[in-house]
């Protein structure tokens, strides 16, 4: 037991913000290798087996850059099938509508030119109905007032 | 001239393809910074030696699909899909907490479709009131470019540090092309992708020392949240207008026109600028909000294809920040393109290329991106945007960009062109995230040290 909290504090130390994400440093380090190997190598194995080929030294050499590409891709998908992301996803699909009526309340208090969804042009009523959100506002607006009064 | 236009019909509709798909996954992977990835693609593509009407609409098909797809971890998961989608992070969040990001995505994705249609005519039109002034821009383009660099640093975040930062970053190039002059190398894309992923090697390195790693350690995993989705139409295909209401066309509209014009501003700045325009004139919450967030994602659209169009058709010099940025391998790809110098006679998109084929191949990439990109993203946004937090892990993000640089820069340049990536990515890196001299200013600089430094000094 404490050695699985060792573990997983340890795991969790190696946590490092790269590039606008997470990401666990020694895969990183890892993926970097992965990287670097694997696409030049890919380069530098293409252009030996173009300059067996004859013809245009500067087009067989893209050519090689090309497959040298093809290699970076090729890191990409070894290392997302190695390493999971470090990312928490959390999805979310249940109603909420009370948690929605008291953030409408903070909205309309905030906003001194609150004007009510009742004098809303036909069509975005329409669209607040479709959402199920038209009532919640009317609701809304009227717990609001009565905090005003 | 219709027949010179459709010589290159084919292969563009294939580039453009590509563009739009490509751009459409890579728009949904957050936090990608739209010059990193659009600069090495498109200079890829320019390499394989793709004819010049395929170069563009592989280019706007890919800008203008990203710009949609950007939306999708923008609304659903709170997360900026690049930096452009910044600006619209409020709103996007106060209409998450209302439970409806789903209308959020889908007012942005239907009003950017609007506005990549007007911006493409608009744009053109604004060129070609502009374009008889290119002569005297062109023979004055070494002032214009210093001018222009100060000016796009100057509104950068950085303000007078990044206009001052000019001048070490300036020399720091110089001294990068007299190094490898002496190995007889001359580099040209090895530049531009280093500045472009300079924020991932300056990240690397700072990660390697220990103190640094303490610095940018984290507690827990990045948190991220998927909020729920709805459909509201039949079909694949939506139809953008009605997804809008009136007033919401009618603002995108208006946005999308004024910031076809405007294009010698920071995309991100008219974002804000318009996006209170449209917000003081709407009183209900949530009218407001969906309102707003549809022309801020209708300008991001309309201002990149502005700012990249104009200055093509117009000048063939890259005066803007999307020109000078994203956009700058259709005015610079050595050895395939080039701007005019004192020495060189300018050959790029806009010497290859007359306005009505960026009319026509414009309005190309911008359908390819509502049939590709527009119903892909109003109908699997929830489980695209899963997929890619749940299996594409960073780790392989930085290993395909690690791979990347280094055959591109082997490729040119060998050992030298390494030395250059890694040498110029981490000062640019470094500048960006300590003194948000971002890397428009870092381009700019570029420019500087090759056009204006040679024909001033």
């Amino acid at each position: 037991m404490t050695r699985m909290n060792i573990n997983m504090e340890h795991s969790n130390s190696n946590l490092v913000e790269v590039w606008g994400d997470t990401v666990d440093f020694r895969s990183m380090l890892f993926s970097i290798v992965i990287g670097s190997v694997v696409s030049t190598g890919t380069f530098l194995l293409a252009k030996f087996f173009m300059s067996s080929v004859s013809g245009d030294a500067t087009l067989l050499n893209g050519y090689a850059m090309l497959i040298g590409l093809g290699g970076c891709l090729l890191s990409g998908f070894i290392c997302s099938v190695i390493f999971k992301p470090a990312r928490i996803v959390i999805s979310s699909q249940e109603d909420n509508s009370e948690n929605v009526k008291a953030f409408i309340v903070e909205l309309i208090k905030d906003d001194s030119n609150y004007t009510s969804v009742n004098d809303l042009p036909s069509e975005v009523k329409t669209e607040l109905e479709l959402l199920q959100l038209m009532s919640v506002f009317q609701e809304a607006e009227v717990i609001a007032k009565k905090n005003n009064n | 001239m219709l027949h010179e236009i459709l010589i290159q019909f084919w292969p563009a509709l294939m580039y453009g393809i590509a563009g739009a798909i490509i751009f459409s996954l890579i728009g949904m992977v957050s936090g990608t910074d739209e010059t990193a990835t659009m600069v090495p693609l498109t200079l890829m593509v320019i390499i394989i030696g793709a004819p010049p009407a395929a170069v563009f609409t592989f280019w706007m098909a890919g800008a203008v699909s990203k710009h949609m797809t950007h939306a999708i971890p923008t609304a659903l998961l709170g997360i900026p899909g690049d930096t452009m989608a910044t600006p619209m992070l409020e709103e996007a969040d106060l209409l998450r907490k209302l439970g409806i990001p789903h209308i959020a995505l889908k007012k942005m994705i239907s009003s950017s479709i609007i506005s990549a249609f007007i911006a493409v005519v608009a744009a053109v039109g604004f060129a070609l009131i502009l374009a008889p002034f290119g002569d005297i821009i062109t023979k004055f383009a070494p002032w214009i470019f210093l001018i222009a660099a100060i000016s796009i640093a100057y509104f950068s975040k950085g303000k007078w540090a990044s206009v001052l930062l000019l001048i070490p970053f300036v020399t720091f190039i110089l001294a990068l092309k007299a190094f490898t002059a002496q190995y007889d190398t001359s580099l040209g894309v090895t530049y531009f992708l280093a500045i472009a992923i300079g924020p991932l090697i300056a990240d690397l390195f700072t990660v390697m020392s220990p103190a640094g790693r303490k610095a940018q350690s984290r507690e827990k995993k990045n948190e991220v949240q998927v909020a729920p989705d709805l459909k509201l139409w039949q079909g694949y295909f939506p139809n953008p207008f009605k997804i809008l209401n009136k007033t919401q066309i009618k603002f995108t509209v208006i946005t999308s026109l004024i910031s076809s014009a405007t294009f010698v501003f920071s995309p991100v700045a008219m974002t804000v600028i318009l996006g209170e325009f449209v917000g003081s004139r709407i009183k209900n919450t949530y009218h407001r909000l969906t309102t707003v967030l549809s022309s801020k994602n209708g300008v991001t659209e309309s201002t990149y294809i502005a700012e990249a169009l104009i200055p093509l058709i117009a000048f063939g010099l890259p005066l803007s920040p999307v020109a000078a940025g994203p956009a700058a391998p259709l005015f610079n790809a050595p050895p395939v393109f080039n701007v005019e110098t004192a020495e060189v006679a300018g050959n790029n998109l806009h010497h290859l290329l007359s306005p009505m084929d960026f009319l026509f191949y414009g309005l190309l990439s911008v359908i390819l991106a509502a049939i590709i990109a527009y119903p892909f993203s109003m109908n699997y946004a929830r489980n695209a945007a899963l997929f890619v937090v749940k299996k594409i892990s960073h780790e392989a993000i930085i290993a395909t960009f690690i791979g990347l640089i280094l055959v591109i820069s082997i490729w040119e340049g060998g050992l030298v062109g390494v030395f250059t990536v890694l040498g110029l990515g981490l000062l640019g890196g470094l500048l960006s995230k300590h003194f948000s001299f971002n890397t428009g200013c870092q381009f700019m600089g570029y420019y500087v040290a090759v056009l204006s430094i040679p024909a001033i000094i």
